[in-house]
């Protein structure tokens, strides 16, 4: 089987919208959530959860022409914006006409072009509007992302769009690293993106009861693991990563970040959003099966920890079956405190947090931790990042529906 | 207005140009508009006269002039008074 490697990383997400940036942002422990500014006042005003983690400072025009935003959601805008990155970062100016045959895409999404959906929707219910713009349908498609991307570096491999709610990023780059393994590319862009602060989407969730309430804290809004956690803070973002044939990036020089070792997808098939702790415990053991690694080698874990009551107790339950005795010596961190829960994003945000980690021998913390919870009772790095060497590390992702996806990935 | 001068508007917008850029001789090809921008171009055409425009109005359509043209035939049939005489030359 062939190795994979990742070469080169992008991100746009609310702490940075660069991988330095994000990562030095991650390293401080503070969360970067604040009262949401791309809903409308008076729309805001109509929701109980007026926070998110918002991408500051973001300004379309300084990355796409008009006639591009045309045919653009934020939620490709954002995958193109990190893609961008993730190639330069691989010092990859452009593939030859061979390569290109050579070269896929796997960018996944949970909400696809929701801000467009509802904009016509508005018009279309609220204001009778009696037709809609040709350009909907290109720009809400849950490929959006993935072909966009395709089309502007002409790859010609697989191209495609796991659509698996917030475990859709993390499939995405496992199903990307199975296509190098197995001969299908050389290179795939692989990641996540989601633009979901929409006043829809958060009503949406608002009905669930899962949201963090604190309006006038949205700092401190979200805190996993934490006893008096209140759950969810919901993000925006994108990240997208390169994979690489080993031998082949070995072969051109480039630098290699960190090898993805394994990875497993599994499913719960036991209730549409109560997690259970087989699923997990399970998927955790499929990847490191996959990648020949015992769970003595993981150096920390990268938790799905969204800060709901239910995920933090069953993630936990499940690091210890995974772990056994040594479950409390391992480091567990959620970097959603800080990024929020990125939905179809956060699979591949957080794994270019844990890749970062890996490489510089620093964890970033789990933000806003006040209290142990008797129940989750583990090592969450709480509020300070902390220097430790990590030889490998598992990133999860657990989704409604109960499907699962964990990636290992470890030094080269 | 003159409905030429609505329709450059149109085409301008769609094509992202300049109105000065567009003239009643520009060709599609020319603006380098394919079928989803001219799709886009009915709807903004129908958002502005606020009528239904089959698809078919674009067949064989090269330049703005047709565009015109076209319209303007639509626009009299449809009883649409509105139009500036001569417009549809």
């Amino acid at each position: 089987m062939r190795r994979v490697v990742i070469t080169g990383m992008g991100v746009v997400a609310a702490p940075g919208s660069t991988v330095e940036d994000f990562f030095r942002q991650l390293l401080t422990g503070r969360a970067c959530v604040r009262r949401i500014q791309t809903i409308p006042p008076e729309l805001l005003e109509r929701l109980k959860c007026r926070i998110g983690a918002e991408v500051g400072g973001y300004r379309p025009g300084d990355h796409f022409s008009e006639k591009e935003l045309d045919q653009l959601d934020r939620f490709s805008q954002f995958a193109l914006v990190a893609a961008r990155q993730a190639l330069a970062d691989a010092g990859v100016t452009e593939f030859s006409a061979e390569q290109q045959e050579r070269v896929g895409v796997c960018v996944g999404s949970a909400y696809g072009g929701m801000r467009t959906v509802e904009t016509a929707y508005d018009s279309l219910f609220a204001k009778n509007a009696s037709r809609l713009p040709p350009l909907m349908i290109p720009r809400l498609m849950y490929n959006a992302a993935a072909c966009q991307l395709s089309m502007r570096i002409q790859a010609r491999g697989p191209c495609l769009t796991p659509t698996t709610a917030c475990s859709s990023g993390a499939h995405a780059i496992g199903e990307a690293y199975r296509l190098i393994q197995h001969g299908q590319a050389d290179w795939m862009l692989a990641g996540g993106a989601d633009a979901p602060l929409t006043y829809g989407v958060i009503r949406a969730w608002e009905g669930m009861r899962v949201l963090a309430p604190e309006n006038s804290d949205p700092v401190r809004a979200c805190r996993p693991f934490s006893r008096d956690r209140q759950g969810i803070v919901i993000g925006e973002g994108a990240a997208v990563l390169l994979l690489e044939e080993y031998e082949g990036a070995r072969r051109r020089g480039a630098r290699i970040h960190a090898e993805l070792a394994g990875y497993a997808a599994n499913s719960d098939a036991s209730h549409i959003t109560q997690p259970n702790v087989v699923g997990p415990t399970r998927a955790m053991q499929l990847a490191l099966e996959d990648a020949r690694m015992s769970p003595e080698a993981i150096d920390y874990v990268s938790a799905h920890g969204t800060g709901t009551r239910a995920n933090d107790v069953v993630e936990t339950r499940a690091l210890k079956q995974v772990f056994g005795a040594r479950a409390r010596q391992v480091p567990v961190s959620s970097t959603k405190s800080m990024h929020g829960h990125v939905m179809g994003a956060s699979g591949a945000i957080e794994l270019v947090a844990t890749v970062e980690a890996l490489r510089r021998g620093v964890i970033p913390p789990t933000a806003n931790y006040t209290e142990p919870d008797p129940e989750c009772d583990l090592d969450y790095v709480p509020n300070q990042a902390r220097e430790k060497k990590i030889r490998a590390a598992l990133s999860n992702a657990f989704a409604f529906g109960g499907m699962n996806a964990v990636l290992v990935v470890k030094q080269i | 207005m003159e409905l030429e001068e609505r329709v450059i508007q149109a085409v301008a917008k769609v094509a992202k140009r300049k109105a000065g850029e567009v003239r009643l001789e520009s060709t599609f090809d020319e603006l380098e508009m394919d079928s989803l921008d001219k799709a886009t171009l009915l709807f903004e055409l129908e958002e502005m006269f606020d009528l239904s425009i089959p698809e078919s109005a674009l067949q064989g359509v090269q330049t703005v002039r047709d565009i015109v043209e076209r319209l303007g035939e639509h626009l009299a049939a449809s009883g649409q008074g509105a139009v500036p005489s001569g417009s549809a030359s």
